[in-house]
C-alpha cells in the first residue's frame, strides 16, 4: 500500500542518515582543518577558498558522480600549483591575486572538460602508471615540507620561483637564524601533538585537530600573557563576513590578458594534476576493494565542478584516496557522507567562525608538514624499488619535482609514461634455442630493430633460423612486410606450435576437411604471413 | 544533477542579491578628492602604483570594509577605520620616520610591523602577513602622501 | 606490547629531534641578538664616509652634506645606537659584501655570502662610491647607482618581476641577478640593515620621497643615443681588447690580487647572471650605460656611446650563468661552457694565430704616435 511504501522510504532514509552520520561527522572533522590550511599556507587565497571547497566541491562531486565511492574534496597539490603559479604575477591574498587564482581554475577546470569530452584523451590518462603517480605524489610530498617552513616560524615567503631544495636549505636556516620563537613554539606543539595522536589507534582520525586545538590552546595562552602585538603571531582571522556563499567573478580583463597567457602553464598543470590523482585515486580504491568504478565519472564530476567553484571563491577539487578510504573503512557510503560533511562543516562556518578565527597560522604550518609527510608513504614506495624499470620511473618522476618547477614534473611525468608504456611494448621477450627465435609480444615497428639484430646475429651463427609465433600476439604491416622480405632471403622457417601442434598438420588437416566440404571453418587464430606462404610450408 | 548544480551557481550570483566578489578595486567616496589633495596624479592617471593607493585609501577610511579579515571592528563600532584615529599625513611622517628603535620594544621597528600591532591591538583584530596587500596598499598610501608633503627620511612635524 | 614499544621509541625520537632543533634555533637567535648589539667594524671606505655624514646617536640629525652644498641645514629625526649599528652595518655589507676586511669574515656581513656564489662580488662593484658616487666637489654622479635615490623611488612596478617592488624586494633581485646568487628572506637582518643604509643616504642627501635624481639608477644608452650604425661584438671585442682587458683580463674574469677583488669579473661563474639587467641581451641599455660613465678607470667619459654599446654587446656573449628563468638545462650548458671556453679559446688563439697584444704591448704601441703597431719599418 502506497502509505507503507512511503513509510518504508522514511525508515529507509532514517537509517541511511544515523548510519552515516557518524562518518559525515569525521569527515567535516578531519577536511576542515586541512582545507584551511591548503588555502592559506599553500595556495595563498584566504581561508573561506578552502572552506567553500570542503563544503560546495565536496557537496557538487557527491551530486555529480554516481559512485558509492568517490569524494572530491581539497587537495594538496592542487593548492600548492596555484601557489607556485601565481606568486610571480601578485601578491598573495591580494584582490588581483584571488582575480587570478580564480581565473587559473576555470582554465583548469575547462581544460579538465576537455579530457571529458573528447575521449582518447580520456583514455591517454589510463597510462600513468603508478610508480609516476606515486613519485609525483612524494615528491610533492616533500615539497609541501620544505614550503612550510617559513610560515612555520612566521616569516616572509619568498617571492619568485627558485630551486626548492635551495629555498628549502635556506629557508631553514631563515627560521633557525630569526624565526619568529612564539610561532616556532606553536608549530611544535601541534606537530608533536599530532603525531602522538597519530600513534593512538583510537584517535588516529581526530589528530589533526587535536592537534590544532593545542596549537590554539598555547597560542590563545601566550596571547594572554605576552599579547597578540609582542608575539605577532597570524592567525586565521575574521571569517564572519564571508557568508554561507561568496559569489564570485573570475578576471578576465583586456589589461590582464598577458599575465592570464602566462599563467595558462598552470592552468594545464593543474588540470592535469587534479585529472592524474582522481584517475590514480580512483584505480587504487577500485583495486582495494575489489569493486569498479569508471574513473571517467569522478573526471566528469572533477570537470564540471571545477568549472562552478570559481563562481563560488572556492578551491578546485579532485578526488582523494585518503578521506575515500576514510568513509569506506568507516562504513559509510560516500556521496550520503559528504553531504552530510558538506553540511555540518556549513553550520560550522556559519556558527563556528569565533573559535576557527582564533586558529595561529603556525599551527596551519605544521599541519602541511604532516599532510605532507604522510603523502610519503614508504609502504607504496618499496613494491616499486622492487622492479628496475619502475624504481627508474619512480625515480625519474620524484627528483623531476624538485629539480623542475610542477609544470616540468608534470610534462616530465606524462613524458615517462608514454616512453614506459612504449618500452614494454618496444621490449618482447626474446629467447633463442639452438636455431629457433622465439618472440613472446608483439611484433610491430617499434619491436623490430631489436628483433632484427637477434635474428641477424642468428643466422649468421646458425646459417637458418626457424621463427617461433606461438606466443605472439600482434603483428603490424611493418612486422609483416620484414617477415616477407625475410621469407623471400630463403633463410627462414616460421613455425606456430601453439597447443603443441605443428601448425602445418592443423592447416592440411583443416584444408581437407573443407575440401569434404563440412563448411565448418576451425576458429584458429591465423597470422597472414602464414596465409600468404601457406604453399612453403 | 548538472542542472542542480549550475542553477545553484546562478541563484548564488543573480537571486541572492549577495555582494559579488570583483578584483578590481572600488571606487569609494572621497578618493576623486584626496586623490585631487595629494596629487596622487603624480604617479599616472591610473596604473598598478595608483590603484595601490587607491586601495589604501579605502583600507584607511573604510577598514571594517575592505580588511574585514584582520578587525573585528563592525560599521556599529565608533572607530572603525584607521582614519578614526590617524590622519593620512600621519601615515607619511610615520612612513618617513619608521625602521627606528623603539625604546618600549627593544628593538627596531618597521613602518610594516606597526601597521600589524594596530591592527592586532587598537583594531580589535588579527596580525596580517608582512607582504599582505593591506599593509603593502596601506605603505603606498604613506608613500603617496609623503611625496605631495615632500618629506625626505626622518622628517618631524615640526622640523626646521 | 612491542607494538607500543616501537610507538613510544618513535615518538621519543622525534620529539627529542625537534626539541634539539627548538634549542639550535634558540642559540642561533641569541647569537643574532648578541651581533646586533656588538659595536660595529667599519671599512675604511665606510668610516670615511659616514664620518662625511656625520652619524652618531642624538635626537636630531643634521647633514653637514646639505650645510656644505647647499648652505642650509635640516633637523631631522635623530637615530638611537641600535639605528647607527645597523647603518654601519649595512655600509659594510654594501661595501664588502664577501667579509675580508672583518675580523670574523663573513660572520660580520650576516654571512651574506650565502647568497652569492663565488667569493668576488659585493655591492660596491656596481653600486660605486658605496652606493653614493660623487666627484671631489660632491656633485652626486649621474646615473650612479644611488641607494638614497633607489629608497625614495622604491615600490614602483617593476616590469621583471610584474608587481610593485619594495626596496627589500629589489635587493633580493640583486642578489639573485647581479651577484648571481640566491635569495635571502626578506626579513633578514642583511636586508634590513642595507635598507637602513640606503635609507640614511637619502637623510644625509635630503631627499625627498618619490622624486627622481638623476643619480637614480644608471644612465642608460639607447641607440638612439648613437650614430646607429649597429651594435657590433667584434668592434666591441676589438675595443675591450684594448681598454678593459688589462684590469678584467682577456676572457673578462677578473683580477684577484692576495684574496682580494681588484678588478671585478665580467664573464664566467663570478660574474652577474644571464637574467641581470646588465646582460646586453635582457636590457641592452643598462650595461653600456654604466660603462660609459665609469669606465675605463681614471679615464671616464672617455669612451662614445657607440664604443660602449658594443664592448656591452661583447660582454653580453661570453659565457656566464644562467639565472632563475632560465632554468636547469640552460644553467647545465652554461657551466660547461664557462668551465670549457676560456681555457679552449686561449690555446686556439696561441696556435696558429698572431697572438693578440699583450696589455704591456699595447700600452707600448700606444707611445709610438709616428708609426701605427704592426706597420712595416
Amino acid at each position: 500500500m502506497e502509505t507503507n511504501a512511503v513509510d518504508s522510504a522514511h525508515v529507509r532514509i532514517l537509517a541511511a542518515l544515523r548510519a552515516n552520520l557518524p562518518v559525515g561527522l569525521t569527515l567535516a572533522v578531519v577536511t576542515l582543518p586541512q582545507a584551511i590550511a591548503f588555502s592559506t599556507t599553500l595556495a595563498g587565497l584566504p581561508p573561506h577558498f578552502g572552506i567553500y571547497a570542503a563544503i560546495w566541491g565536496v557537496l557538487f562531486t557527491a551530486l555529480l558522480n554516481p559512485s558509492r565511492v568517490f569524494s572530491g574534496g581539497p587537495n594538496t597539490t592542487m593548492s600548492a600549483a596555484i601557489g607556485v603559479t601565481l606568486l610571480p604575477i601578485a601578491p598573495p591574498f591580494g584582490a588581483d591575486y584571488i582575480g587570478y587564482a580564480l581565473t587559473l581554475i576555470l582554465l583548469a577546470g575547462l581544460i579538465q572538460l576537455l579530457f571529458v569530452v573528447i575521449r582518447p584523451l580520456g583514455r591517454m590518462l589510463d597510462l600513468i602508471n603508478e610508480p609516476i603517480i606515486n613519485g609525483l605524489i612524494c615528491g610533492i610530498g616533500l615539497f609541501l615540507i620544505f614550503k612550510s617552513f617559513t610560515s612555520f616560524a612566521g616569516l616572509p615567503i619568498n617571492t619568485e620561483v627558485e630551486w626548492p631544495l635551495w629555498i628549502a636549505w635556506q629557508s631553514f636556516l631563515a627560521v633557525l637564524e630569526f624565526g619568529n620563537l612564539y610561532a616556532i613554539q606553536i608549530g611544535l606543539i601541534t606537530l608533536i601533538t599530532t603525531l602522538v595522536m597519530r600513534q593512538i589507534a583510537s584517535v588516529r582520525n581526530w589528530a589533526i585537530l587535536l592537534g590544532v586545538v593545542a596549537g590554539t590552546a598555547y597560542s590563545q595562552y601566550l596571547n594572554a600573557t605576552v599579547g597578540l602585538q609582542n608575539t605577532m603571531i597570524e592567525q586565521i582571522a575574521n571569517l564572519s563576513s564571508t557568508g554561507f556563499v561568496f559569489p564570485s567573478l573570475p578576471v578576465f580583463s583586456q589589461e590582464a590578458m598577458s599575465d592570464i597567457i602566462s599563467i595558462l602553464p598552470g592552468a594545464v598543470t593543474l588540470a592535469l594534476l587534479g585529472l592524474f590523482q582522481t584517475v590514480a585515486a580512483m584505480r587504487r580504491m577500485n583495486r582495494k576493494i575489489g569493486d569498479y568504478t569508471d574513473s571517467r565519472k569522478g573526471i566528469f564530476a572533477d570537470a564540471v565542478s571545477n568549472c562552478l567553484l570559481p563562481f563560488l571563491s572556492s578551491l578546485p577539487t579532485c578526488a582523494s584516496f585518503n578521506r575515500m578510504w576514510l568513509v569506506y573503512s568507516l562504513g559509510g557510503n560516500s556521496r550520503i557522507t559528504s553531504a552530510i560533511s558538506a553540511l555540518i562543516l556549513l553550520a560550522m562556518v556559519l556558527f563556528l567562525a569565533g573559535p576557527i578565527a582564533i586558529i595561529p597560522m603556525p599551527a596551519m604550518a605544521a599541519i602541511i608538514m604532516v599532510v605532507g609527510a604522510n603523502m610519503i608513504n614508504w609502504e607504496d614506495i618499496k613494491p616499486h624499488l622492487k622492479d628496475r624499470r619502475e624504481a627508474v620511473v619512480f625515480t625519474a618522476s620524484f627528483l623531476s619535482v624538485l629539480f623542475l618547477d610542477l609544470f616540468g614534473a608534470v610534462v616530465v611525468g606524462s613524458v615517462l609514461a608514454i616512453a614506459y608504456s612504449k618500452w614494454e611494448q618496444a621490449h618482447p621477450s626474446i629467447s633463442v634455442r639452438g636455431n629457433v627465435l622465439k618472440v613472446r609480444g608483439n611484433i610491430y615497428y617499434g619491436s623490430l630493430p631489436v628483433i632484427e639484430s637477434t635474428y641477424h646475429g642468428l643466422i649468421e651463427r646458425e646459417g637458418s633460423v626457424v621463427l617461433d609465433f606461438s606466443e605472439c600476439y600482434y603483428i603490424d604491416q611493418e612486422g609483416i612486410r620484414w617477415l616477407a622480405a625475410a621469407k623471400a632471403a630463403q633463410k627462414v622457417a616460421f613455425a606456430d606450435r601453439r597447443r603443441d601442434l605443428d601448425r602445418r598438420a592443423l592447416e592440411r588437416r583443416a584444408t581437407a576437411e573443407e575440401n569434404r566440404g563440412s563448411g565448418k571453418r576451425r576458429g584458429q587464430r591465423r597470422n597472414k604471413p602464414d596465409r600468404r606462404h601457406r604453399s612453403e610450408f | 544533477m548538472v542542472a542542480l548544480v549550475v542553477g545553484f551557481v546562478l541563484w548564488a550570483h543573480f537571486g541572492s542579491h549577495l555582494a559579488v566578489f570583483r578584483s578590481h578595486v572600488t571606487l569609494e567616496r572621497g578618493w576623486k578628492d584626496f586623490r585631487a589633495a595629494y596629487s596622487v596624479d603624480d604617479f599616472g592617471e591610473d596604473g598598478h602604483f595608483v590603484r595601490a593607493a587607491q586601495s589604501g585609501y579605502n583600507v584607511f577610511f573604510l577598514t571594517h570594509k575592505y580588511a574585514a579579515r584582520f578587525t573585528r571592528k563592525t560599521g556599529v563600532d565608533r572607530i572603525n577605520a584607521c582614519a578614526g584615529c590617524h590622519t593620512a599625513e600621519d601615515m607619511a611622517y610615520a612612513f618617513v620616520n619608521s625602521d627606528r628603535f623603539d625604546t618600549r620594544l627593544g628593538r627596531r621597528v618597521s613602518f610594516e610591523e606597526r601597521v600589524m600591532r594596530c591592527f592586532a591591538g587598537p583594531m580589535n583584530g588579527f596580525v596580517p602577513t608582512l607582504y599582505d596587500p593591506t599593509v603593502r596598499d596601506l605603505r603606498i598610501l604613506a608613500r603617496a602622501v609623503a611625496h605631495h608633503l615632500q618629506l625626505s627620511e626622518g622628517a618631524r612635524r615640526d622640523g626646521d | 606490547m612491542r607494538a607500543v614499544h616501537t610507538k613510544v621509541l618513535k615518538v621519543a625520537l622525534i620529539v627529542a629531534l625537534l626539541s634539539g632543533l627548538y634549542l639550535l634555533a634558540v642559540a642561533r637567535h641569541a647569537e643574532r641578538d648578541a651581533l646586533r648589539k656588538a659595536a660595529v667594524e667599519l671599512t675604511p671606505a665606510c668610516k670615511e664616509k659616514l664620518q662625511a655624514y656625520a652619524l652618531g646617536p642624538g635626537e636630531r640629525y643634521r647633514s653637514p652634506y646639505l650645510l656644505r652644498t647647499a648652505g642650509r641645514s635640516s633637523t631631522l629625526r635623530g637615530y638611537s645606537e641600535d639605528d647607527v649599528r645597523a647603518i654601519q652595518r649595512g655600509c659594510n655589507i654594501v661595501d664588502d659584501l664577501q667579509g675580508h676586511l672583518a675580523k670574523s669574515g663573513s660572520r660580520e656581513r650576516w654571512y651574506a655570502n650565502r647568497f652569492v656564489r663565488g667569493a668576488q662580488t659585493t655591492c660596491n662593484h656596481c653600486h660605486q662610491g658605496v652606493g653614493d658616487k660623487q666627484d671631489a666637489a660632491g656633485n652626486r654622479q649621474v646615473g650612479s647607482n644611488s641607494l638614497g635615490a633607489s629608497w625614495v623611488m622604491a615600490d614602483m612596478y617593476d616590469r621583471f618581476t610584474g608587481m610593485l617592488l619594495p626596496l627589500e624586494w629589489r635587493q633580493m633581485q640583486c642578489f639573485i641577478n647581479s651577484s648571481n646568487g640566491f635569495k635571502p628572506n626578506s626579513a633578514d637582518d642583511l636586508i634590513r640593515d642595507i635598507t637602513a643604509y640606503s635609507r640614511f643616504l637619502s637623510a644625509a642627501l635630503a631627499l625627498k620621497i618619490g622624486n627622481h635624481y638623476p643619480e637614480q639608477g644608471i644612465d642608460e644608452i639607447p641607440a638612439s643615443a648613437t650614430l646607429k650604425r649597429g651594435d657590433d661584438y667584434i668592434r666591441g671585442a676589438h675595443l675591450y681588447r684594448q681598454k678593459c682587458a688589462s684590469c678584467h683580463g682577456l676572457q673578462g674574469l677578473g683580477t684577484v690580487a692576495q684574496g682580494r677583488v681588484l678588478y671585478p669579473a665580467l664573464a664566467g661563474p663570478e660574474s652577474f647572471s644571464l637574467d641581470s639587467r646588465m646582460n646586453f641581451a635582457r636590457v641592452n641599455t643598462v650595461m653600456a650605460g654604466f660603462i660609459c660613465r665609469n669606465m675605463p678607470l681614471g679615464a671616464e667619459g672617455s669612451l662614445e656611446n657607440q664604443d660602449c654599446r658594443d664592448i656591452a654587446y661583447y660582454l653580453g656573449t661570453l659565457p656566464r650563468p644562467a639565472g632563475d628563468r632560465q632554468g636547469p638545462l640552460v644553467a647545465a650548458w652554461e657551466r660547461i661552457m664557462m668551465a670549457v671556453m676560456p681555457p679552449l679559446t686561449r690555446y686556439a688563439e696561441s696556435i696558429g694565430h698572431v697572438p693578440p697584444p699583450t696589455p704591456t704591448q699595447y700600452a707600448e704601441s700606444l707611445g709610438h704616435n709616428d708609426r701605427p703597431p704592426h706597420a712595416p719599418d
